[in-house]
């Protein structure tokens, strides 16, 4: 493994100007800017414009805590020949539990984070994202949803009922 | 239908500038998310806004549920039927499971498959307790963009035989689950011959079967079933087997590249020690070995579930993961002895006791004292049980070697004391000659 790659240090700086310094490793998770990096290996310092620095921030936190794990499972596997199959599955665990607790945030946010997964393309942070969103969704009467995703409804009641007619069979009471 | 909690803003105060983000999302994400949900719930967000409207139409899944016939009609023309033909379909899943004996008219699941073709579909899931399965299977044969089946349940016609269509066209599929009824081995084989990308097969098997299965590309098996098999497997691709059942299997064959065992048995009984002892050694080169016994609840005192006292434990040369659940009284604690015994390259045991159902005891004399674990005490103070990791370093070990070293009973003397006399601590060259 190439130890000198990780040792490097990347400043990412986000829409409202703010700075991150983070190891390559990390900086690597995002697949936007791993590529962006492989294109041109000197650069140091990547502006995002499309991210604010408290979502930027989330990100780092999301990309560092999988860096982590890896590193970890990876340590373990070295030391070993082969990482121990119990351990490995309670890391797992660990770490679902960890982007449990990470989702713990309000809609704006997820909102948020689901467009900075995508611009960055992180896709682990994306696939959990967008499962948090539709759980929100899940089972939940229209009216339900609008109410927690703050969404105006714009149609009038005639072009509703006529959705509705359409439709019928998803709008009974569940079974 | 209970209220979730939703997330909201509660501390901040109502912002009609604030803007609503998530109808703000671009419609691939958007699409992303209602694709994770049944076609009911996405149909629904058709009326949350003008934004929403035919949004759900793209979403690349399709999942249908009912348990009335005229819903799942309505549901399945809208969705399906009517799809728009530029939509590619990334995967169908269909379930009906009517309480009574109402089905669905075969004509719609063969106009479904066959709508679902011509959109490339990919992923097809059908779960029916009231479909015949024999004249559609045509259908989802010819779907040649199909890379997994799932048919886990369908009526079955006792008296007949079924007869598979050729599946040549089926040369992308990678994962099958099927459930078998009467079928011989000859057609069986010709359809996994047939399925030339065929990695993953699940086979649910309904009857006692003498069945050899040939294939050059399967890596991963799993057979589930309630009666006897006798298993032929001729897979030198295989990597995987995991077998659950409440019946102890007779397997042949060759599966040289074998890694990864998984054994879960139900309703085991004393009797079947000795093909229980022969299936251990049926598979004693794999690398990885996960086994659950669940004892007949019909048994008063503990008996041997593993290895057949007075004869030899086979070598498991390339065992290096041990993952043994079980109730652990002195007969299971003394077979897993020998076991690790004979394990010269373990490098992680995880040992979980698993008592016989409770309300089974005081019942036909059983005594809970009989079936209480042995297992050595652990870091938590109990005896349910016990993890023992990194078995190469000398740290750790000292609780791993008390259990090796663990005498047992006299009266079960029998049970070869010379085959496990250290050669564990022999073979690691821990043992001085």
């Amino acid at each position: 493994m190439a130890r000198s790659s990780t040792e490097n240090m990347i400043t990412l700086m986000s829409s409202d100007g703010e700075e991150f310094m983070v190891t390559e490793k990390v900086a690597r998770e995002c697949t936007t800017i791993r590529n962006m990096l492989e294109d041109d290996c000197v650069i140091t310092n990547i502006p995002l414009p499309n991210v604010t620095s408290d979502i930027l921030s989330m990100v780092i936190e999301y990309c560092m805590e999988h860096v982590a794990a890896a590193e970890k499972a990876a340590a373990e596997t070295a030391e070993k020949g082969s990482s121990s199959a119990p351990a490995a599955a309670k890391a797992n665990k660990d770490l679902e539990e960890w982007d449990k607790a990470f989702m713990n945030v309000d809609v704006y946010t997820l909102c948020d984070l689901i467009l900075a997964a995508n611009y960055l393309n992180v896709s682990g942070l994306l696939d959990l994202t967008i499962q948090t969103a539709a759980n929100l969704i899940k089972g939940k009467s229209p009216e339900q949803i609008r109410k927690t995703f703050h969404i105006q409804n714009d149609l009038s009641l005639e072009e509703e009922e006529k959705i509705r007619s359409q439709t019928p069979w998803a709008f009974e009471k569940s079974e | 239908m209970a209220l979730s909690p939703i997330l909201i803003h509660s501390d901040l105060p109502d912002d009609p500038n604030r803007v609503d983000n998530f109808s703000n999302l671009p419609d691939e994400l958007i699409i992303g998310i209602l694709s994770l949900l049944c076609t009911r719930d996405a149909v629904r967000t058709s009326i949350l806004a003008r934004r929403f409207g035919h949004l759900w139409e793209s979403s690349p899944s399709i999942n249908i549920f009912s348990s009335q016939s005229d819903k799942f009609v309505a549901m399945a023309d809208h969705a399906l039927l009517q799809r728009n033909l530029t939509k590619s379909l990334l995967s169908l899943r269909l379930s009906f499971t009517s309480n009574s004996n109402e089905s669905l008219p075969v004509s719609l699941i063969s106009s479904c498959l066959i709508k679902a073709r011509n959109l490339n579909l990919r992923h097809l899931i059908i779960h029916d307790f009231t479909l015949m399965l024999e004249p559609i299977l045509p259908i989802i044969f010819s779907i040649n963009s199909l890379e997994s089946l799932d048919i886990p349940s369908y009526r079955l016609d006792h008296d007949k035989e079924y007869s598979l269509p050729a599946a040549t066209m089926l040369t992308c599929l990678r994962s099958l689950r099927f459930l078998v009824f009467k079928i011989n081995s000859a057609k069986l084989n010709r359809l996994l011959s047939e399925l030339c990308c065929l990695e993953d097969l699940h086979l649910e098997m309904m009857m006692e079967h003498d069945v050899s299965l040939s294939s050059h590309t399967i890596r991963k098996l799993k057979v589930t079933t309630s009666r006897t098999i006798y298993l032929g497997l001729y897979i030198p691709t295989l990597e995987l087997l995991h077998y659950e059942s409440s019946r102890v299997p007779c397997f042949r064959g060759e599966i040289p590249s074998l890694r990864e065992v998984v054994f879960i048995f139900d309703y085991v009984g004393e009797k079947d020690i000795n093909a229980r002892s022969g299936l251990l050694k049926y598979i004693s080169h794999a690398e990885k070995l996960t086994l659950e016994i669940n004892e007949d609840t019909e048994e008063i005192y503990p008996f041997p579930l593993m290895l057949e006292p007075g004869k030899v434990a086979p070598m498991f040369s390339g065992l290096k993961h041990l993952d043994v659940t079980a109730c652990f009284h002195d007969f299971n604690l003394e077979a897993v002895v020998i076991l690790l015994h004979h394990s010269p390259a373990l490098e992680s045991v995880r040992l979980v006791h698993k008592p016989p159902a409770s309300f089974t005891f005081g019942a036909n004399k059983r005594k809970k004292k009989d079936w209480a674990s042995k297992l050595p005490r652990n870091a938590d103070g109990n005896r349910c049980y016990a993890y023992f990791t990194n078995l190469y370093s000398d740290e750790n070990s000292e609780e791993f070697m008390k259990l090796l070293n663990k005498k047992f009973t006299p009266e079960r003397k029998r049970m070869k004391p010379q085959s496990r006399k250290c050669t564990f601590l022999k073979n690691r060259g821990l043992l001085e000659e």
